[in-house]
């Protein structure tokens, strides 16, 4: 497969995590390794269960191939923490534990081709936070409360009923605190996105027979909107900042939703309207 | 290795201000001299804050705003009958809210469909609704 000329210096052994040179090399574009290995492994027989589960009907919705009901779902809460029947539940614990070796497998797969580039190890530090997010859901929460049953099925209109049913469990989930917080930085990484994307590209494409600007236009362009322009470097760590911070609140507001406050959301507040200093 | 996993600027160098792109179009009417370096910003992007540029359409933005945000204000502190401290502790659930129903109702000519089913109209969680649209 195409290589660039120079990319072939970047292409040296040594380097990796795990394995020395085992699987310490490259197909086409892609680097193999042994969590790449590792990855296939566990992503292909999470897959292959999922199949399978859908072929004998395991899950709320019985037997079906209608891509929208297939539903693997987790025990029920009678078995608690304990390894569930293989049909009742057992299939997804086995699949939740495919799940999260294929992400953790990809997590150490992109530090080795950090390692081997010599960068920084900010990509899986970066996507270990979408998958400590995962983990909160399947793992971490269940834990907590005390069971497998309370992850949530996979299935693609399954996991949005339970989504559905644990918000209304808590009457309004969008006065969670930390619910609060998620959204805004949600929100705020597509604003920032948004016109970071809109400063490239109105900077890179110009009108014909105009030259391409420069980054002192885009600097003088948020100096003369905002006062203050954050620059090249900033607003790429701002992004990840506020990126990460999206994932991280998500997280956190899930897992007190249950271990920590057990009544609606929007009784929390009342420590607001109690305080002392109002009367 | 180390040098790339910082996640803050370790030293600055700040040169002169950048007093902005000059071009045919630009207006020279910004307003603040550049050259404020700010330490702290300066951590994590540019120190430099300014200049900044307003005119006639910045002027018309900053009015409008202040217009909107003092007309939900008061009409929020008026809600609470003027009470300061109430305002302040009820503030996240006071509202300004758009028209009520009763003023959409005496629009004459408007023409609306509105459907109130009582509750108890539903046997064992279920009803049936017939709708029946006349020209």
């Amino acid at each position: 497969m195409a290589m660039l000329s120079f990319e072939k210096k970047y292409r040296v052994r040594g380097g990796t995590l795990l394995g020395g040179d085992l699987f310490d090399f490259w197909v086409g574009p892609f680097y193999v390794g042994f969590f790449g290995v590792t990855t296939i492994f566990f992503s292909l027989l999470g897959t292959a269960l999922l199949v399978w589960g859908a072929a004998i009907g395991e899950g709320l919705a019985g037997q079906t191939w209608n891509l929208w009901q297939i539903s693997i779902a987790p025990p029920p809460l009678e078995y608690g923490l304990a390894i569930a029947p293989l049909y009742e539940g057992g299939l997804w614990q086995i699949v939740t534990f495919c799940a999260i070796g294929a992400f953790v497998s990809w997590v150490l797969r992109q530090a080795e081709i950090s390692r081997k580039l010599g960068m920084g190890y900010h990509v899986p530090v970066a996507y270990s936070v979408a998958v400590l997010a995962y983990v909160t859901l399947v793992v971490i929460r269940p834990l907590l409360l005390g069971a497998w049953g309370h992850g949530f099925p996979y299935g693609i209109i399954s996991h949005l009923d339970w989504v559905s049913n644990v918000g209304y469990q808590y009457l309004h989930f969008h006065y969670n605190p930390a619910h609060m917080i998620a959204i805004t930085f949600f929100f705020t990484t597509c604003l920032a996105l948004a016109m970071h994307g809109g400063l490239i590209l109105s900077v890179t494409n110009p009108q014909k027979g105009e030259s391409v600007k420069t980054s002192e236009h885009e600097n003088t362009y948020f100096r003369d909107a905002l006062g203050y322009s954050i620059g090249a470097i900033g607003i790429h760590r701002l992004g990840l900042f506020l990126a990460l911070n999206a994932g991280l609140w998500s997280a956190i507001c899930i897992v007190i939703s249950g271990p920590f406050w057990t009544r609606g959301w929007p009784e929390w507040w009342n420590w607001w309207l109690n305080l002392p200093i109002w009367f | 290795m180390a040098e790339f996993q910082n996640l803050l600027t370790p030293i600055q160098v700040h040169g002169p201000p950048d007093p902005g792109v000059e071009s045919e179009h630009s207006d020279k009417n910004r307003i603040f001299k550049p050259g404020g370096m700010n330490y702290l910003l300066g951590k994590i992007g540019d120190a430099q804050i300014g200049p900044f540029y307003l005119g006639w359409l910045g002027i018309l933005s900053l009015l409008f705003g202040f217009a909107a945000f003092e007309i939900i204000g008061f009409s929020m502190l008026a809600s609470v009958n003027w009470d300061v401290v109430e305002f302040i502790r009820q503030l996240p659930w006071l509202s300004l809210d758009p028209p009520p129903l009763e003023l959409d109702r005496q629009i004459k000519g408007l023409k609306r469909l509105e459907i109130n089913i009582p509750a108890d109209a539903a046997v064992d969680g279920t009803s049936t609704i017939n709708v029946r649209l006349f020209k």
